[in-house]
């Protein structure tokens, strides 16, 4: 039997390697689940969930538990994609590896009831690739909070509390976002 | 209520967060406006594209790459330390932070030498006076009377200079020269490291020695120490011999530029249970090494040339003794070095079995 996160957390507070490493092999595919579709490709997804780790584990002391150990994981995880949005800004930059990279290697598990053919595994790998451009399409801001809405599950207050904004504007942005989001699915489908 | 205003509504009414009467509103209008119907239809099924979108697995090795860049940051931190690691933050900060450092020195040295225009007047009379005062090297033999040759020897081969004044024969006028004991200090650093076989720097150096430890369960353990020999050999790296296979561990050096590539290879194996991942930082020790082969590269170089010169055969024979005692020390010290320096290029992965 595994131990709770709160036994991991307090042993990889006084200074347990082992208990952290077991958090990081907990969580790992969700904050690069995070990661990948917040950036579309491996090599800077590894690098913003490898940078959330780190966070993490310097900002563990300071954990209190009064929110679940997954959200605050995921506040650090979307503050970490919030500050490379704004250094991107700061430093213009352009990714040589900008490319999407379509996902599709966990069809098999997602489809309940019967294994999918080879065609559909290719169509829906396709498909997921497809939903991923998408998203890289969107403008950063978007790209964010319809990833946190949709991905991470953060409720309204969570994400005003974390992007640092009224109600209000995260109600009319994630609207904007999913239209847009909407408007290039679309494009897409019809090409 | 309108289909603009429904339209603009759907999102929040999605997401079950509308306040009641503007909830119930909408509500009402899909029942009867076909076109909001499917457009809210329509936003509900893409927004669902991603939430349905599968998680992705991270490469293989993931964990042991954080595990080891947690190490490694740490160390760097306690190097460089607070004001330094500020300094590396921010580009303004750091600019705004030399600035204000050259103000300060600037404003130190004025008071202190006066105006710029005057400073090199100044510093060169400061040499003079320096070297004026200084003690000559012999001095304090001569005044024990004690004569040790062997000491002294090395100091007598230029004894008159230190007292000369600062424009030398043969020096342009108005400039000084550069002190004696300056030049000798810098032709006896060169020397030193030089002959200590020292690198001139040891920057470039990785200064940490990466071990891990991991316990690893498979179905058949008996193949997995040729699997871990084969890949330590293909990544330039060793299972040590002699090692206690029949107790169930297995120690695997590798060069420390492969260490995550062989960790992570070695975790594939089988169930891997990681209980250390570790960078030690051994600057200090190798800074303490190279200080120590210097002192006593320095202390060799003394000793020899005061044994080349003409000396009672008592002291001769005492310099001899000391010139020995120094040179193991110094042969110890290198061999502590080079295994330490080793150290740091060669990563060490001990592999428990069950």
């Amino acid at each position: 039997m595994q131990p709770a996160d709160e036994i991991l957390i307090e042993r990889s507070k006084n200074g347990d390697m082992d208990a952290f490493e077991q958090l990081v092999h907990r969580y790992e595919n969700k904050v690069y689940t995070v990661a990948y579709r917040f950036i579309g490709n491996h090599a800077d997804a590894s690098d913003l969930a490898q940078d959330t780790f780190l966070r993490l584990y310097h900002a563990l002391p300071s954990f209190r538990g009064e929110s679940s150990f997954m959200t605050w994981l995921y506040r650090i995880t979307a503050n970490v994609c919030r500050d490379e949005i704004r250094r991107r800004q700061k430093y213009h930059f352009v990714s040589l590896d900008n490319e999407t990279e379509n996902n599709g290697d966990h069809i098999m598990s997602r489809v309940s009831g019967r294994t999918p053919s080879p065609e559909e595994v290719v169509e829906q790998k396709e498909f997921n690739g497809m939903i991923q451009e998408c998203i890289d399409s969107l403008n950063k801001e978007h790209r964010l909070i319809l990833i946190m809405r949709e991905v991470q599950g953060f409720s309204y207050e969570e994400i005003a509390d974390i992007l640092k904004c009224s109600l209000g504007t995260v109600k009319s942005r994630l609207s904007r976002a999913r239209q847009a989001f909407k408007e290039k699915f679309n494009d897409r489908r019809e090409l | 209520m309108q289909c603009l205003e429904v339209e603009e509504l759907l999102s929040p009414y999605l997401d079950e967060v509308l306040a009641l009467p503007e909830s119930e509103d909408v509500t009402s209008h899909l029942a009867v406006c076909a076109s909001c119907r499917e457009k809210y239809d329509v936003l509900k099924e893409t927004v669902n594209f991603i939430k349905d979108l599968p998680e992705v697995e991270p490469p293989p090795g993931f964990s042991a790459l954080v595990m080891s860049k947690i190490a490694i940051p740490t160390r760097e931190k306690a190097g460089y330390g607070g004001v330094f690691m500020s300094f590396r933050k921010s580009g303004w900060l750091r600019a705004c932070s030399f600035a204000a450092m050259f103000v300060v020195i600037l404003g130190i040295t004025t008071l202190m030498y006066g105006m710029p225009n005057q400073w090199y007047q100044r510093i060169s009379s400061l040499l003079v006076h320096e070297q004026q005062n200084e003690p000559a090297p012999d001095s304090e033999t001569k005044n024990d009377g004690s004569a040790d040759t062997s000491e002294t020897g090395p100091k007598e081969d230029s004894p008159a200079h230190k007292n000369e004044p600062s424009n030398a024969p043969g020096s342009p006028a108005g400039l000084p020269v550069v002190p004696q004991k300056m030049a000798e200090k810098e032709e006896a650093i060169i020397t030193q490291v030089a002959y200590g076989n020292i690198p001139a720097s040891n920057k470039k150096l990785n200064n940490l020695v990466l071990d891990a430890t991991l316990a690893l369960s498979t179905e058949d353990p008996s193949d997995v120490p040729e699997k871990i020999a084969n890949l330590a050999d293909d990544n330039g790296g060793y299972l040590v011999p002699g090692g206690s296979q029949e107790e169930g561990t297995l120690t695997v050096k590798v060069p420390a530029d492969r260490f995550n590539y062989v960790l992570s290879g070695i975790r594939e194996m089988g169930d891997a249970d990681t209980r250390r991942v570790a960078g030690e930082d051994v600057s200090g020790k190798i800074s303490s090494y190279e200080s120590n082969i210097r002192d006593l590269a320095n202390e060799e170089r003394i000793l020899q040339q005061a044994m080349g010169k003409a000396a009672p055969l008592a002291e001769s024979e005492v310099a001899q003794a000391r010139l020995n005692k120094v040179q193991t020390d110094m042969e110890q010290q290198k061999k502590l070095y080079s295994k330490l320096l080793t150290d740091t290029q060669t990563a060490t992965i001990k592999v428990n079995l069950r």
